[in-house]
């Protein structure tokens, strides 16, 4: 099948059976592939209820008909499940170079369901498919165990692994590839570690049939040599994605100390040309990717001597500022952590400034600290919290290792109005309450509090940040078409940071795969998948509704109280009227459910049973 | 050196390791121009990690290379490059 892998993996786990179906082109047509694949595939693949942990829960890997073809930045996987974190859809995507693997094998999606009775790999040559023994590599670091396996069975092997944090089901462990690439968010290497699957090795060289070779070679090299045009490259290639940080801190929108405020003066110590100087080793891309936005660094001080792939714009903002730590090195320290044990960074970094703050208010004290006391800006703390929530080895992390919603639930005392989470996601790099299409943004995201489906700030400064009117219809369009590229299989940031023709894809796509679509039918699948994600919520959580779209309470209770946005917060009534608008446009109830009105528009009809 | 074609692809084209960002598009410029396949398994070029530690890439020219030049031109990162002077060539 043009441009497909052509097959799709079902393993279980549980029987060690790994047969495979080829893959429908009515399905790759209707869905694309990646994060359509997952969504939907996720969907059918488990019966409402499942419980994330239990062996009927399922994790899909997914890669697009882009993926390792001739397209800048062709290297996206898609992984989705139901999350132990939020209970609800969950998924994250990460670049590196398994997706372009796995096309070679042959294999467009891996489903994966069951419980192994030891620990196991999963290993994929090819046709070849076997579960193997991994008893060696239970309990090893996530970069560690990457190591080993290349050693053990070739570099030529692509490898996603989970860290000690997923094989103790930490609620927001990772899933890790390529020495520094995370499907990070929702708590996918957990459930991956409550099968005990500790890794997905893969080599193919079987290669990818192109519809049009020709035309795919003519237009990927005018795609290639459209991105070296542009001025912003090299700035990009230099910085990667912390070029944003002192940008958000000048907007007031870099969260400190636990989204208390969102400007710091200290900030500049965290710039992108602050860690290119420190840390910064190497430049470090994904598959095809001209923008090379990894960073790969060494910090070294006389307390550790670490080598990791970041920090990335996202982790500078949770494990550093956040946690009020305004030493790169020290960031980049708090990364290998995070990296080595397996979590994801945005979770984990928010989930230790909840903690900190919760010892600043009593309700956390020494008795549960083994008598440390718990400060932001101190990197002795995030090393503590942090490997407390890894190996869950008291009561402490146990309760952290569950997210900040369950573990404010928990505690009690007002702590939920500071757990900055929406559906038990915690909250990543954008303090909102002077922006309200990337508020909006946060609350509506299908998988939690994620900013990377609607980056939404940017119209925000552009036309108002306080303004109401016209963002429901600005994140929206941002919905549809930033996880477009989580379907085809490539990266977004050739869109939005170097400004690439959205109507390119569709071109390149029909040369690929021989299927002829315009941008719109792939802003409509997007929208379906869309649809699809808030009706498995709907069908997972009883009272699924407009309360798991507020935002904690310090987003409308506490004015900003310092920098450019010092006394910005928005109402009650305001975030509601956001939420009208949004539900309104998207053809959905009072309520934030679909309507069958517009399933039926989405020939999405078989959900109405689960729904109505 | 492993054979003449290498030798030669040494000589009319230049690579700084420390630049390269491994992101593989000469592998597959590589094949999909003398191969006509778009698979990189089967590229002349093959680009290969130092990871965890210390980090940064090697790229190594294999036996077959036709001395086409489309690594060259398809590099985003200069860590491949066509020698345009003498000095270059030493």
């Amino acid at each position: 099948m043009n441009g497909y892998g052509g097959k799709i993996l079902a393993v279980n786990l549980t029987n060690g059976s790994t047969p495979f179906v080829i893959l429908d082109p009515e399905v790759a047509k209707g869905w694309i592939g990646g994060r359509g694949f997952a969504s939907a595939f996720l969907y059918y693949a488990i019966e409402k209820g499942t419980a994330p942990f239990s062996p009927e829960n399922a994790v899909v890997m997914a890669s697009g008909p882009l993926s390792g073809t001739f397209v800048p930045a062709a290297g996206k996987v898609h992984f989705a499940t139901k999350s132990p974190l939020t209970g609800g859809y969950g998924d994250s995507n990460m670049g590196g170079h398994i997706a372009a693997e796995m096309k070679y094998a042959g294999f467009d999606a891996i489903i994966i369901i069951g419980k192994s009775k030891r620990p196991c790999y999963l290993f994929i040559q090819d046709d070849e498919v076997q579960i193997r023994e991994a008893k060696h590599l239970w309990g090893r670091g996530a970069i560690e165990t990457e190591k080993l396996l290349k050693e053990e069975l070739g570099q030529d092997f692509q490898i996603a692994v989970i860290g000690p944090a997923g094989e103790k089901k930490v609620s927001f462990a990772c899933i890790s590839h390529d020495f520094g690439r995370q499907a990070g968010r929702c708590g996918i290497g957990a459930v991956l570690g409550s099968k005990n699957l500790k890794a997905i090795a893969v080599k193919g060289t079987k290669g990818i049939k192109i519809a049009d070779f020709d035309e795919m070679v003519r237009q990927g090299k005018k795609m290639f040599s459209w991105c070296q045009e542009q001025p912003f490259l090299k700035i990009f290639q230099r910085c990667g994605t912390p070029v944003v940080t002192e940008m958000v801190n000048q907007w007031g929108s870099l969260p400190i100390n636990n989204f208390k405020t969102g400007h710091s003066d200290q900030a500049k110590n965290l710039h992108a040309e602050t860690m290119r100087k420190e840390v910064v080793i190497h430049d470090k891309a994904c598959f095809a990717c001209p923008m090379a936005c990894g960073k790969y660094s060494r910090a070294k001080t006389e307390k550790f001597d670490v080598y990791v792939e970041g920090p990335e714009y996202e982790t500078i903002a949770l494990c550093g500022s956040n946690c009020g730590i305004f030493d790169i090195k020290e960031v980049a320290y708090a990364n290998y952590l995070c990296d080595e044990l397996g979590i994801d960074t945005i979770s984990g970094g928010g989930a230790v400034a909840f903690a900190i703050e919760c010892f600043e208010k009593g309700i956390i004290t020494k008795e549960d600290t083994d008598g440390l006391e718990l400060k932001f800006g101190d990197i002795q703390t995030f090393e503590y919290l942090i490997k407390k929530i890894a190996l869950k080895d008291d009561s402490l992390g146990k309760l952290l290792a569950k997210g900040v919603k369950a573990a404010s639930r928990k505690l009690g005392k007002g702590s939920k109005d500071f757990a900055i989470q929406v559906k038990g996601l915690e909250w990543s790099g954008y303090e909102s309450r002077d922006a309200m299409a990337m508020l909006l943004s946060y609350l509506t995201s299908d998988n939690g509090a994620h900013h990377s489906r609607a980056w939404a700030i940017t119209k925000d400064i552009e036309l108002g940040r306080s303004l109401v009117d016209g963002k429901a219809e600005i994140d929206i369009y941002l919905q549809h078409i930033r996880p477009m590229f989580d379907m085809l299989g490539v990266c977004r940031f050739t869109w939005v940071e170097l400004g690439i023709e959205p109507e390119t894809y569709p071109q390149i796509l029909k040369a690929v795969t021989g299927n002829d679509y315009a941008l719109d039918d792939l802003l409509k699948a997007s929208e379906r998948v869309w649809t699809l994600n808030r009706a498995f919520w709907f069908r997972e959580i009883k009272d699924f509704g407009r309360k798991y779209d507020m935002p904690p309470a310090r987003f409308y209770k506490e004015p900003v109280p310092t920098g450019p946005t010092a006394g910005k917060m928005p109402t009650l009534e305001t975030i509601n009227r956001l939420l009208d608008d949004y539900y309104k446009l998207r053809g959905w109830d009072e309520n934030g459910k679909p309507t069958k009105e517009k399933l039926i528009e989405l020939n999405l009809e078989f959900l109405i049973p689960d729904l109505y | 050196m492993e054979n003449i074609e290498m030798r030669k692809a040494m000589f009319k084209f230049g690579k700084d390791e420390k630049k390269c960002s491994g992101c593989r598009i000469c592998e597959m410029a590589c094949v999909l121009y003398n191969k006509k396949e778009c698979n990189p398994k089967k590229a002349f070029i093959k680009i290969s990690g130092n990871f965890p530690e210390p980090g940064g890439y090697n790229i190594k020219i294999l036996k077959g290379c036709t001395l086409c030049g489309e690594c060259t031109r398809i590099c985003p990162i200069g860590a491949l490059f066509e020698k345009k002077n003498p000095e270059e060539q030493k």
